[in-house]
């Protein structure tokens, strides 16, 4: 009751003090919701980038996918191939074939 | 008769301040259709604010008749949120719970204006009134303007509340403006005059406007924090995605390292001579293939998504299906897709490891008449197991109704006889063509 009395007196003795008061509380409080603010957008823009470089990895990471899938597509072709020279007993062109297979440069990236 | 004749004309160059002070609490909602319902509030609040500072006014100059004013200011407390409620179309819950936080702002902005006001040596000439009451008018749309761009912020981080916490704020609001106008009426009692109460009463203020501050800054750390956590959440997911993909990669490396190695041991059996052996080995190898990595979808992200969902249905022990198939130049971002598609897959894929065996996982795709539609059905518990709350409980739903709502889409869930049907709608945008060359050019 002491601290609302000694209120009490300090408004009566002035206006200007609780206009004052209030002014201060709201630029306080104005400014205390802008910094929150910044803080979250600067905490959500800097997750953001980090999504952005990992989504950058993940499309680089599907692209080499996309080209290995290839390749390996291409190989049980390869092997159904070799399997139809052998199984009519084209030998030689089996081997020539799987030379040239073998022989070949081996993908980036491997 | 005088005294009120007196009162009254003291109290007419103030309606205006008074009146905008409530009316103004009709920006914040939108009107019932019809005009009657504006018109029925605007009479509400003229007659209720020309009554309210004339008994005020009659009381301060006459220091007597605060009976009077009790009852009117009690009536105002009671009537408002009835009148909110018939006038204005918004959600109840909106209507009741911005009546306390208005009014507190208000009034804690208004008080030096109020004590300006009562500090005066009332009845006075009305040349000498008019500046008082012009000043009065311009503090009371201060306080006004203040009070709504506060409370419009505090209602939208109230409404991401739980419903049943927003509930109750909604039906508390009313009924502690009540209390505390109570309250002051009792505090008031006691006093000599209507100054003396109102500076009695400043500290009162103060402290409730201080309140609903802390209140709203609570509010703004809370949705801050949300923010934040599901910001977190849709990296922790690309993580995710990225770290499948690696495996994926590696597999596939493996796979073409060991295709390598196979070839050169046939090479070596050719070379020897033993045809058969080498026949043998090929046949074998053609067998194994149908077992490698799996593709999923044309889609490198659907097949990326598909590949996670699949890796966690194989570990649970639930068989997963494909139906249908997603454009390989599907025109949705592939940043919302993945998102889609992840938490609807990990969503089923998770409720389906904790149904009873057999489990099982259906993934429809259909892309027709400019739409996409995403079906996931799997299997779920019969009774709901009630997983421990993390900081990412209920996003991914969250994620999935913000994303379609960006479509024109939507997002709904069954649950039905030990079955959840997910399904996500959304329109696709308008693919990008690259700019036509033009082959009638010379140059």
């Amino acid at each position: 009751m002491h601290f609302f009395d000694f209120i009490t007196r300090v408004c009566s003795e002035n206006i200007l003090y609780v206009g004052i008061f209030i002014i201060l509380v709201v630029f306080s409080g104005s400014a205390a919701y802008w910094l929150q603010k910044r803080h979250t957008t600067r905490e959500i823009d800097a997750i953001a980038m980090q999504e952005r470089h990992l989504y950058r990895a993940l499309a680089e990471q599907m692209q080499a996918a996309e080209q290995l899938r290839m390749v390996n597509h291409d190989a049980k072709n390869e092997l159904f191939v070799l399997q139809g020279f052998l199984e009519r007993g084209e030998t030689a062109q089996a081997l020539a074939y799987v030379a040239d297979l073998t022989d070949r440069e081996p993908l980036d990236g491997d | 008769m005088n005294s009120w004749l007196v009162a009254l004309y003291t109290t007419i160059p103030m309606v205006p301040s008074y009146f905008c002070g409530f009316y103004l609490l009709g920006v914040l909602l939108q009107y019932r259709p019809g005009r009657r319902y504006r018109i029925f509030f605007l009479i509400y609040c003229l007659i209720l604010l020309t009554l309210k500072p004339l008994f005020d006014f009659y009381w301060q100059i006459y220091n007597t008749g605060r009976l009077y004013a009790y009852v009117i200011c009690t009536f105002m407390v009671l009537s408002l949120p009835l009148m909110l409620l018939v006038c204005f179309q918004d959600n109840w819950r909106r209507k009741l719970f911005m009546v306390f936080p208005y009014i507190c702002i208000q009034s804690a902005i208004i008080t030096p204006f109020c004590l300006l006001l009562m500090s005066q040596p009332w009845p006075m000439p009305l040349s000498q009134e008019l500046p008082i009451a012009s000043i009065f008018f311009v503090g009371s749309l201060l306080s006004c303007l203040v009070a709504i761009l506060l409370t419009r912020r505090l209602l939208i981080l109230v409404e991401a509340l739980p419903r049943p916490v927003y509930t109750a704020l909604a039906v508390l609001s009313p009924l502690v403006n009540l209390l505390f106008n109570a309250e002051q009426m009792i505090a008031m009692w006691g006093t000599l005059t209507r100054l003396e109460g109102v500076f009695r009463q400043v500290p009162r203020i103060m402290l409730q406007g201080m309140l609903i501050a802390f209140c709203f800054f609570l509010l703004v750390r809370r949705d801050s924090r949300q923010a934040v956590a599901i910001a977190t959440a849709r990296e922790q997911m690309q993580q995710q995605n990225l770290a499948a993909q690696q495996r994926s990669l590696q597999a596939l490396r493996t796979l073409r390292a060991q295709h390598r190695q196979s070839l050169l041991a046939v090479r070596a059996l050719l070379e020897q001579g033993d045809n058969a052996a080498a026949l043998a080995t090929v046949q074998q190898l053609t067998r194994q293939e149908s077992r490698v990595v799996h593709r999923y979808a044309d889609n490198p992200v659907a097949d990326v998504s598909l590949a996670n969902a699949a890796r966690l249905c194989e570990e649970a022990g639930v068989t997963l299906t494909v139906h249908g198939t997603l454009p390989r130049n599907c025109p949705l971002p592939p940043v919302d897709l993945a998102s889609i598609l992840y938490n609807l897959f990990s969503n089923g894929a998770r409720a389906a490891a904790q149904a009873p065996a057999p489990a099982r996982m259906d993934v429809d795709f259909v892309t027709a008449a400019g739409c996409l539609c995403v079906m996931v059905r799997n299997s779920v518990p019969v009774q709901p197991v009630r997983r421990a709350r993390s900081e990412e409980h209920g996003f991914g739903r969250k994620i999935l109704r913000e994303i379609t709502s960006r479509y024109d889409g939507s997002y709904t869930l069954e649950i039905r006889d030990g079955q959840a049907v997910s399904t996500v709608m959304v329109r696709l945008p308008e693919p990008k063509h690259p700019p036509e060359e033009d082959t009638h050019a010379l140059f």
